[in-house]
C-alpha cells in the first residue's frame, strides 16, 4: 500500500481555480498532490465542487487558473483523451446502444486496437468483474450493480494512469452498495492504480480510502488519512461532517489548565491559551454513568435512538443537548431527573475519562482567534489501536495512564472479547498533530489550512493495525507498520486526557484492545470480528 | 342510462362520419384505378388492369418517380445532415439566444417555402444556372424543412445525455468518432423520423417543382400528376387514379420499414 507523500505523484493540481460562467466559484485554489496507487477520496456535501475538482481533472472543465500534472506532465493544455485517465461517470454513461462486450472493448476500439484482440481483452477483464455471463446484453438488460461493474470493466480496459470515479456508488441501493464498496476497495488493491473517488458519504470515504480531501463550497477543507480526519477534525465543519452520528460540539472555556463544558470541569488534554473553545467529543466515546461526577456532564436523558447493536442517548443538559452512543441494553432509563441527581437515572455522560476506544474524542479546540491547537497535549496518550482485535493483550489504556506507551500491562481485565466499548473515553484535545496520527482527539483550529499530509501516516484504520500511536508525542512509535487488517470499528483508546476519575463505573474497563504495543502488532490479518457484543456494561 | 347510451350512440356516429371522410378518398384510390369506366364516386369496381398499361405508355410516367425518389431522397439527405449537425452544435454549445433564433427560423420557414418568396427565389434560382435542375429542387425544398428538422433533432439531442460524449472523450474519441459511434447511433430514431417527413414533404411538393422545372424529363410525379388531362381540361380520371397509386406506394412502402426497423418519435429519449 502506498504511503501518501513518498511515492511518486501522480496527479498534482496546483492553485486551481474554476468559476463557472454564472459567477459560481466551483473551484477556490485547490493545491493537491494525489500518490501512486492512492485510492483518494474527495468527500463533501453536495454542490460543493466535488465533481467539477473530478472533470478539471480529467480536463472536461477547463480551470479558470492553476496547474493539473498528470504523471509528470503538465496535462493542463491537453484534451481528454490525452490524460490518460479513465473516468466512471455518476451515471455510468455506458453507451445504450452496444452490449457489454462493445462497451467495454471501446477504449480499445478508439486506440485502433484490432477487433479480435479487443474482444478477447474485454472478455479477460468481464471475466476479472464477474461479468461473463452478460457479456451480450445491452446495458437496459442490467441491473444497477452490474451497470457500474461494466462502467469499471470499460475504465479498466484502457489501463489509464488514474481512475476518477464519480459517485461510483450512490445510485446503488443500500445493500449493494456495501458489496460494491468491498468490491471496489478490493480492486483498487490489486490493480493498485491510483484512484481518485468522489463521494458525499463520509462512511464511503472512511472506508474506502488511503486518504481523504474534505472539501466545503470548493475548497479544501483538510487533507488527511481516514483515521486522523476522524479523530482529528480541522474544522467543526469537518468534526460534524464526519462520522455516523454527529459529533457533540460543546463551547468551552479553558481557564489555568481547566476546560469547563457544559457544567463539567476538566482537564485541558493540551495546553490551549485561556479563552473559548469549541470542545468536541464523539458520541461513541463518551460513556454514562448514573451518579454525578466532576469530570461528567450531568443531565437528563431524554431520547434513545437504536442503532441496532447500540443506542444513542441523548442527554439534555442545562445548556444543551449531548450524546452517547451505549452498548445495546445500558441504556439509562428515560427521563431521569434533571440535574444531576446522583441517584441513579440520570446519567451524566463522561467524556473523558476512560478511554473508550479508539477514537476517543475528539476535540476540538478553536479558539476562537486562530489558536491553532496544535499543541502538543502534554499528556501522552497511551497508544491506542485502532481496530478492535480480539486481541488478548489489553491494552490498558484507561484512564489514567496516558503516558506509558501501550504496556502490555494487564490492566482491566479485558474481557476477551469485546472491544471497544466499554470505557469511556477522553476527549482529547488536540493532538499534536505532528506525530501522531490518528489521534483520538482532534484539534483544529479554526480553520487551519489543509495541512499536508502526515508523514508518519497510519494507514487508514482500516488496515492498519497500527502501533498504537495516537496519542501525543511520547509516543516514538513511529511508522506503524501497517498490519492487521481490521475488523470493524476501530477502537482504541486513547485516553487523552487522563481521566482523572477512577474508573467510573463503566469505564473501568478498557477496552481490550488490541495489543496495542507499539510494535507492529502481529495481528494477522483476519478479521476477528469483534465478538458481538461485549461486556457487561457496569 | 338511456342518455348515456344516446350519448355513446351520438359519439359513435360523429366518429363513423369523420373517418368516412377520411376513409372515401382513400377507398377511391384502392377501387378506382382498377375500374374500366372510373368515375369522381367510389364504387365496386368492373376489374380491369388496363389502366395500368396505359399509365406505363405514358413518357413521364414512370420517369418522373425515378425524379421524385431523386429530389426527396436527396432534400432528405441533406437536411438529414444538415439539422443533424446544427441541432448538435445547437444542443450542445451555449449559443445567445439559441432559442429565440430557432423560433425565428421556424418562423421564417413558412415564409421561405411558402409563395410569398417564389418569385425572388425564382430569380435567384435563374441565376444561379439551377433552373431545371434537381439540385435548384433540392436546395430550395431542404431550406425550407431544416428549421423544423432542427428543432425536432434538437430536442432529441438535448435528451441524451452528455455523459455518454464526455465518456467517449475521455476515452479519447475525436468529435467526428463522438459522432459517429455515439451520438448518432442514439439519436436514429429522430433521424429516421426526420428523413421519412422531409421526403414525404417533397414528394407530396407541388409549386417549387412546378416552378423550378421547365422540362417535362426533370419533372416529379406531383407535377406529372398535374398533366393527367385532356386537351379539353377534363381530368383523365382512369390515369389519374392510377398514377396516384403507383405514385404512393413507395411512400407508403418507406413508412412502414422505417417504422418498423427505428420506429417514430418526434421527441428525444433514449431507446436502446
Ligand atoms: N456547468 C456549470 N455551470 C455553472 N455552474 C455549475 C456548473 N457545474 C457545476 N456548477 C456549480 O458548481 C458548484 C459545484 O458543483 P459540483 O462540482 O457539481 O458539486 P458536487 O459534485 O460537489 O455536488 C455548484 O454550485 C454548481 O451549481
Ligand atoms: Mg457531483
Amino acid at each position: 500500500m502506498t504511503r501518501p507523500g513518498k511515492e511518486k505523484p501522480v496527479i498534482t493540481l496546483h492553485a486551481l481555480t474554476k468559476t463557472f460562467p454564472g459567477g459560481v466559484h466551483a473551484l477556490d485554489d485547490i493545491h493537491l498532490t494525489i500518490a501512486d496507487g492512492e485510492f483518494f477520496a474527495l468527500l463533501g456535501p453536495s454542490g460543493c465542487g466535488k465533481t467539477t475538482l473530478l472533470r478539471t481533472i480529467a480536463g472536461l472543465e477547463t480551470p479558470t487558473r492553476g496547474t493539473v500534472h498528470i504523471d509528470g506532465r503538465d496535462a493542463t493544455p491537453l484534451p481528454p483523451g490525452q490524460r490518460d485517465v479513465a473516468m466512471v461517470f455518476q451515471d455510468y454513461a455506458i453507451f445504450p446502444h452496444m452490449d457489454v462486450t462493445t462497451n467495454i472493448a471501446y477504449p480499445l476500439r478508439i486506440k485502433k486496437v484490432p477487433r479480435a484482440e479487443r474482444t478477447a481483452k474485454a472478455a479477460d477483464v468481464a471475466a476479472r468483474l464477474s461479468l461473463t455471463d452478460l457479456l451480450h446484453r445491452r446495458p437496459a438488460e442490467l441491473s444497477g450493480g452490474q451497470q457500474q461493474r461494466v462502467a469499471l470493466a470499460r475504465a479498466i480496459a484502457c489501463h489509464p494512469t488514474a481512475f476518477l470515479f464519480d459517485e461510483p456508488l450512490s445510485n446503488l441501493d443500500a445493500r449493494l452498495r456495501l458489496e460494491a464498496r468491498t468490491f471496489l476497495k478490493r480492486l483498487q488493491r490489486e490493480l493498485a492504480v491510483t484512484t481518485v473517488f468522489v463521494t458525499h458519504d463520509q462512511a464511503e470515504a472512511l472506508a474506502l480510502a488511503d486518504r481523504i480531501a474534505v472539501m466545503s463550497a470548493g475548497r479544501m477543507i483538510q487533507v488527511a488519512t481516514p483515521a486522523e480526519i476522524f479523530h482529528r477534525p480541522a474544522t467543526t465543519f469537518v468534526a460534524s461532517f464526519i462520522g455516523s452520528t454527529p459529533m457533540n460540539l460543546l463551547p468551552a472555556r479553558a481557564t489555568d489548565a481547566a476546560l469547563h463544558v457544559a457544567g463539567a470541569t476538566l482537564p485541558l488534554p493540551a495546553p490551549v491559551q485561556d479563552g473559548h473553545l469549541t470542545y468536541g467529543v464523539r458520541p461513541e466515546y463518551m460513556t454514562l454513568s448514573p451518579t454525578e461526577r466532576p469530570d461528567a456532564f450531568p443531565g437528563t436523558v431524554s431520547v434513545h435512538e437504536n442503532l441496532g447493536t447500540h443506542t444513542l442517548v441523548t442527554l439534555e443538559t442545562p445548556a444543551t443537548l449531548i450524546q452517547a452512543v451505549v452498548p445495546e441494553g445500558d441504556e439509562p432509563p428515560l427521563g431521569t431527573p434533571p440535574g444531576p441527581s446522583p441517584a441513579a437515572p440520570s446519567s451524566t455522560a463522561t467524556t473523558p475519562s476512560s478511554p473508550r476506544s479508539e477514537t476517543a474524542a475528539i476535540l476540538g479546540l478553536w479558539p476562537p482567534g486562530t489558536g491553532s491547537c496544535t499543541s502538543t497535549s502534554t499528556s501522552s496518550s497511551p497508544p491506542s489501536n485502532s481496530c478492535a482485535t480480539p486481541n488478548s493483550a489489553a491494552d490498558p489504556s484507561s484512564s489514567a495512564a496516558p503516558a506509558t506507551p501501550p504496556s502490555p500491562a494487564p490492566s482491566p481485565p479485558p474481557p476477551p472479547t469485546k472491544p471497544a466499548n466499554t470505557a469511556s473515553t477522553p476527549a482529547c484535545p488536540c493532538a499534536p498533530r505532528s506525530d501522531a496520527a490518528p489521534t483520538p482527539s482532534s484539534c483544529p483550529a479554526t480553520r487551519p489550512p489543509t495541512k499536508p499530509p502526515q508523514p508518519a501516516s497510519w494507514p487508514s484504520c482500516a488496515n492498519s493495525p497500527s502501533t498504537s500511536k495516537y496519542g501525543a508525542g511520547t509516543k516514538p512509535s513511529s511508522a506503524p507498520p501497517p498490519t492487521t487488517p481490521k475488523p470493524s470499528p476501530p477502537t482504541s483508546s486513547t485516553p487523552y486526557a487522563p481521566a482523572p476519575t477512577s474508573t467510573a463505573p463503566s469505564a473501568s474497563a478498557t477496552t481490550n484492545t488490541r495489543p496495542n504495543s507499539p510494535q507492529p502488532s502481529p495481528n494477522p490479518p483476519g478479521y476477528t470480528a469483534s465478538p458481538p457484543r461485549p461486556g457487561p456494561p457496569p | 342510462m338511456i342518455r348515456h347510451t344516446l350519448g355513446r350512440l351520438a359519439t359513435t356516429v360523429v366518429i363513423a362520419a369523420v373517418l368516412a371522410l377520411f376513409a372515401l378518398p382513400m377507398l377511391w384510390l384502392a377501387s378506382a384505378p382498377f375500374d374500366d369506366t372510373p368515375a369522381i364516386t367510389t364504387s365496386i369496381p368492373d376489374f380491369t388492369l388496363r389502366n395500368f398499361a396505359a399509365i406505363l405508355d405514358n413518357p413521364y410516367a414512370l420517369g418522373s418517380i425515378r425524379n421524385s425518389l431523386i429530389q426527396g431522397g436527396g432534400a432528405a439527405a441533406l437536411v438529414v445532415v444538415l439539422a443533424a449537425l446544427a441541432a448538435y452544435a445547437l444542443s450542445r454549445v451555449r449559443v445567445p439566444g439559441r432559442d429565440a433564433l430557432l423560433y425565428l427560423l421556424l418562423l421564417l420557414s413558412s415564409v421561405v417555402t411558402g409563395t410569398a418568396a417564389m418569385v425572388p427565389i425564382f430569380e435567384l434560382a435563374t441565376r444561379l444556372g439551377l433552373i431545371d435542375t434537381h439540385l435548384g429542387v433540392i436546395l430550395v425544398v431542404s431550406g425550407g424543412l431544416l428549421p423544423a428538422a432542427i428543432f425536432i433533432l434538437k430536442d432529441f439531442m438535448d435528451d441524451t445525455p452528455t455523459s455518454y460524449e464526455e465518456s467517449a472523450r475521455v476515452f479519447g474519441a475525436t468529435p467526428l468518432q463522438i459522432l459517429r459511434h455515439i451520438v448518432i447511433p442514439l439519436v436514429r430514431p429522430g433521424l429516421a423520423t426526420i428523413a421519412v417527413w422531409a421526403l414525404a414533404s417533397v414528394w407530396g411538393g407541388f409549386l417549387f417543382q412546378f416552378i423550378l422545372l421547365r422540362d417535362p424529363e426533370k419533372a416529379p410525379g406531383s407535377v406529372i400528376l398535374y398533366t393527367l388531362y385532356t386537351e379539353g381540361g377534363a381530368p383523365k380520371l382512369d390515369l389519374i387514379s392510377t398514377f396516384s397509386l403507383l405514385y404512393s406506394l413507395p411512400v407508403v412502402a418507406m413508412y412502414l420499414f422505417v417504422s418498423k426497423r427505428y420506429g417514430f418519435r418526434f421527441h428525444g429519449g433514449i431507446k436502446t
